[in-house]
């Protein structure tokens, strides 16, 4: 294939795409929204398709993990590639993924494994807490205040200590409605202006993934 | 056939004004653009990585088109091509770690084609293009990565969802140097300003993928969102003061834009 055409063909593509969802977004329009929805499915589906890129690739190195030995990584491969075949026999077995051995399975392996992530987590966040307790600069000094002010409000030690006598609820909730949400906003909107600007580089085929 | 929400118009009007002034600015001489702190800290890193000798770790964020964050994605990988070329022509080691199929298959060509721009295709370990299949595994499985390999920075890029604070502390505890480029205003902002050296968010995400290809109507599309922020600001200028002095005026003209 011409190099000029495989280079714009994807451009192209990508613009029929986007022109075709927005125009069913803006015009009500039947066939077009049913046109557009089938396009988003097909993209959809066409998307999936990754997902087979991603296994293969996953398999061939763990595949290779395993056959040369490689130090202290060949016996979670292993265990990953076991895994994935138990998987694969229940889901594609009698009842697939509905079934009460896959469930079974499901519910006994990788829910644990999520709520260890989630306890993995919850350390993290702690550290990076107390972190921020140590005001470096005027800034975090800033953000330190701002914090013990909303601890003192919010903590319930402190409102079994003093109840409502401390009058900082009336500050945190005026912290809270009026300067977190008018940052939150002002950065909201800026990030929508920066994303139609994208996407009008997309839509043009402006926008590069290879820098020059 | 009718035309929606007056709303939806006053987006493709902002759509065309980014469009005429980008086309317009394509025209003209190379404009000057502000720094992005983040965009400025990349050859630090990648610098202070080849120094001491530790790998350089990237990341698009935890999610992936799939789940319907293609924008954030897209706009990511310029930023991660030109890390894995600055890696490739520094001699630093570059892993890159993704959660989803679909952000892989587009990661993986885009960090060996800058190994293959530097001239250093025998540089690229596709080994260290690391896929985790799922966001539990990415978010644990990034701080893992960081502390084995000892990495000396991080670069995050895109959504990082709960993985902005575990990366982040992680890279902090081994002494790692990071830079977050994120286009949202989270929860995960929080942590980045208490983790990050570097911190680039909100517009200047989009702005930063732009400005790193250094391309004349990619750098003119930044300037055109200025013109559209100045706007923004404008209009809720006159909104403050229409609310100000007849709160009456302000409701109908802010049903007239939203229900049409």
């Amino acid at each position: 294939m011409n190099m000029d055409i495989k280079r714009t063909a994807p451009f192209v593509v990508i613009a029929f795409c986007i022109l075709v969802a927005m125009a069913s977004r803006t015009i009500t329009y039947d066939p077009l929204r049913t046109f557009s929805s089938q396009l988003e499915h097909t993209v959809g589906v066409l998307l999936n398709f990754s997902i087979v890129v991603g296994v293969i690739m996953q398999l061939w190195m763990h595949s290779r993990n395993i056959s040369n030995r490689k130090p202290n990584a060949w016996g979670y491969s292993i265990a990953t590639v076991i895994t994935f075949i138990i998987f694969v026999i229940f889901a594609l077995s009698y009842g697939g993924t509905g079934s009460v051995m896959y469930q079974a399975l499901y519910k006994g392996t990788l829910i644990p494994a999520h709520w260890a992530a989630e306890g993995f987590l919850v350390f993290l966040f702690f550290s990076a807490t107390y972190r921020g307790y140590r005001a470096r600069s005027i800034e975090s000094l800033l953000m330190v205040v701002l914090a013990v002010i909303s601890l003192i409000a919010c903590g319930p030690a402190t409102r079994a200590i003093f109840g409502e006598s401390l009058r900082l609820n009336a500050i945190y909730d005026w912290l809270n409605a009026v300067l977190s949400t008018g940052v939150n906003r002002g950065i909201l909107m800026t990030t929508m202006v920066g994303s139609v600007a994208f996407m009008v580089r997309v839509l043009i085929g402006k926008q590069r993934i290879m820098s020059e | 056939m009718t035309i929606s929400k007056p709303a939806t118009i006053a987006v493709i009007v902002a759509i065309f004004v980014v469009g005429i002034i980008l086309i317009w600015r394509a025209a003209k001489k190379q404009p000057q653009l502000r720094t992005f702190p983040a965009v400025a800290g990349i050859d630090e890193l990648v610098g202070r990585c080849v120094e001491m000798g530790r790998p350089i770790i990237v990341t698009p964020g935890a999610y992936g088109a799939e789940l319907n964050k293609p924008g954030p994605i897209v706009a990511a990988l310029p930023i991660m091509h030109y890390v894995a070329r600055q890696s490739a022509k520094f001699g630093a080691r570059l892993i890159t770690s993704v959660a989803y199929s679909d952000t892989y298959a587009a990661a993986l060509p885009a960090i060996e084609a800058a190994y293959r721009a530097e001239g250093k295709p025998e540089l690229f370990n596709p080994d260290d293009v690391i896929y985790w299949g799922s966001l539990e595994g990415y978010l644990t499985g990034n701080p893992s990565i960081i502390a084995s390999q000892n990495c000396g920075a991080m670069i995050q890029v895109g959504y990082p969802a709960a993985a902005g604070v575990t990366q982040n502390e992680m890279a902090n505890r081994i002494g790692a140097m990071t830079a977050c480029i994120a286009p949202n205003a989270g929860d995960s902002i929080v942590f980045y300003a208490l983790c990050a050296d570097y911190m680039t968010i909100g517009e200047e995400y989009y702005a930063a993928s732009a400005a790193i290809a250094a391309d004349r109507s990619q750098l003119g599309s930044i300037i055109s969102t200025d013109v559209v922020k100045l706007a923004i600001l404008a209009i809720i200028v006159i909104g403050v003061i229409l609310a100000a002095a007849s709160p009456d005026i302000s409701t109908q003209l802010i049903k007239l834009l939203t229900t049409g």
